[in-house]
């Protein structure tokens, strides 16, 4: 590679890398480095000065650790630096981007402790994070991966944690809204990109809360603390490093931060729990219809990336990893992709299969700066299988999106398609239907059928459940 | 809350903090959330907080001159270009 990036004291010197070469929107804000794409490979330039921690940081045991562990992105350097020009490293590549907004609370909270484990390590050999975000997390399945490789500098004496009040807003207080309010953290994440501010936090804070684990300190306290020093401009930064604040008090902070983490559960979610084991309305005989159907088509090639939008538990979505290198399993049921989660991340397939919480009739957006810093879903890579079980009802009926246009994006998305019609027979529909004006004339088989083929070519169908659902697989046109 | 006087006392010790020169991060580290971890700290903070707030009134009596704004923070943490 001959294309060097030119940086002249930490600034970036043009944003686009080189020819073929195209830039990571979402990677701007520590101009120290970015990403960018080159031939389906992740590369990223980074300053001298970011060069320089970056050898120093490769020869340290614990990021050599990590790096064999695989919880830290894998990365060699592509390319050195060349007269007082940054250099460039290569990453391995994320296979599905994702977002802390789409993950279930068993994922922020691994993020969360999987960050305190990388400050406790750094910190061991003299370095740190100098930020806590989680979308410098990302997932290999359900394992995951820290990918912001010049979050990691050196720790300069009496230097503070940077990171600790993004820590709070992004993955504490997140944490802390679901397990101490039983409130859903991911439109707070999604609405706002720097998360929760401790003002914020601190009113939905009741007088009881404030008795919970972690909640005087810090959020209550550090949100009296911003406010008392809101504006002030003072440098409490070198006082504190002249009166010897030391890395052990960083130490000792991130300890009990684990611990907190560690002990934090979703409110109200035990005597619901069991209802997930049971997740479908089929009997024995007709289910294994139905998992055959599925397991036929999916083994028909081998594929690069399957979706299953709507896979509840992720029945169906184990038998797709089977003959896909990875697996996007999503559901708009937090409480079932959390039990998916809990129950595969030991699992076979637990490197090939991402849960996500994601409700595809309000699914994630493009937003951020310029709406290009988070990408919506399509955009992180389209699927070449797609599984829609049982879910047509719940996107026509429930969520009033019409049948067609559905279908359209399904077409748009260029995807083979396993796909489950559930007719007006059957008594998820009946329920659906009981108390709603009957809107969807073209709620029947035979429109179905007639709208799937003018997008698709269907390759088989079969009836279920004693003809009150029908499958099919279909393949993209052209 | 048995430490509640431990936590006034470093609110009262921390609320002289003056100073100007900027921080060095492209994030803002919060001056508040900066001094909470003091508080994070137990009894090292506790003497942390002594030796802070001492400083803080050497100046204050014209004992000793504030120190230069600059810490060479940068220096030692490897964050120069030079």
């Amino acid at each position: 590679m001959n294309e060097v990036i030119e940086f002249r004291s930490g600034r970036t010197i043009g944003n686009a890398p080189a020819a073929g070469a195209e830039a990571e929107p979402g990677s701007f804000r520590d101009r120290n480095g970015s990403i960018f794409y080159r031939e389906g490979r992740v590369y990223r330039t980074m300053s001298p000065r970011a060069f320089a921690n970056w050898q120093r940081l490769e020869a340290l045991p614990f990021f050599q650790r990590h790096q064999e562990l695989g919880t830290i992105v894998r990365t060699r350097t592509a390319e050195e630096p060349v007269e007082g020009a940054g250099g460039i490293v290569e990453h391995e590549r994320i296979p599905f981007i994702s977002y802390p907004y789409e993950w279930t609370f068993g994922m922020l909270r691994e993020a969360a402790l999987l960050h305190l484990a990388l400050m406790r390590d750094a910190l061991a050999d003299g370095f740190i994070l100098k930020d806590a975000s989680p979308y410098n997390v990302q997932w290999e399945g359900m394992h995951p991966v820290f990918i912001d490789v010049p979050s990691f500098e050196p720790l300069g004496p009496g230097e503070p944690w940077v990171g600790y009040r993004q820590f709070c807003e992004l993955m504490l207080y997140p944490l802390m809204l679901q397990a101490y309010k039983g409130i859903d953290y991911r439109p707070w994440l999604r609405g706002r990109i720097d998360g929760i501010p401790a003002d914020e936090m601190s009113r939905l804070m009741s007088k009881r809360d404030l008795l919970r684990k972690g909640v005087l300190l810090h959020v209550v306290a550090q949100a009296a603390l911003q406010r008392r020093y809101a504006g002030s401009g003072r440098n409490v930064r070198k006082g504190l490093a002249e009166a010897g604040f030391g890395k052990e008090l960083i130490e000792r902070n991130v300890a009990k931060l684990e611990a907190l983490v560690r002990g934090l559960e979703p409110a109200r979610t035990r005597t619901e729990w069991s209802e997930y084991d049971r997740t479908h309305s089929y009997d024995e005989v007709e289910h294994a219809a139905k998992v055959e159907f599925v397991r036929q088509a999916a083994s028909s090639r081998r594929w690069r990336l399957a979706w299953d939008i709507g896979c509840n538990t992720g029945t169906f979505s184990r038998i797709a990893a089977s003959h896909a290198d990875h697996v996007v399993a999503m559901d708009a049921d937090w409480m079932a992709i959390e039990h998916l989660y809990r129950r595969e991340r030991e699992g076979e397939a637990s490197r090939r299969m991402l849960p996500l919480v994601v409700n595809l009739a309000d699914a994630s957006p493009a937003q951020g700066w310029r709406g290009a810093e988070r990408k919506d879903l399509a955009a992180r890579g389209r699927p070449d299988l797609t599984l829609c079980l049982a879910l047509v009802h719940h996107v026509v009926i429930t969520a009033n999106i019409p049948l067609a246009s559905f279908l359209d994006w399904l077409a748009e998305l260029r995807t083979s398609l396993v796909i489950e019609f559930v007719s007006r027979e059957d008594e998820m529909v009946q329920a659906l239907l009981a108390n709603r004006e009957d809107q969807y004339p073209e709620y029947y088989p035979d429109s179905f059928r007639a709208l799937l083929a003018e997008r698709f070519d269907i390759e088989r169908e079969q009836p279920l459940k004693g003809g009150k659902r029908l499958i099919f697989f279909a393949r993209a046109k052209g | 809350m048995p430490k509640l006087g431990f936590q006034v006392l470093i609110f009262a010790a921390l609320a002289y903090a003056t100073g100007t020169a900027p921080a060095h991060a492209y994030l803002d580290p919060g001056t508040g959330s900066m001094i909470l971890q003091v508080l994070i700290g137990g009894i090292a903070g506790l003497a942390l907080a002594g030796r802070f707030y001492w400083n803080r009134l050497m100046v204050l009596i014209g004992v000793r001159s504030e120190p230069p704004a600059q810490t060479g923070a940068d220096e030692v943490s490897g964050r120069s270009d030079r």
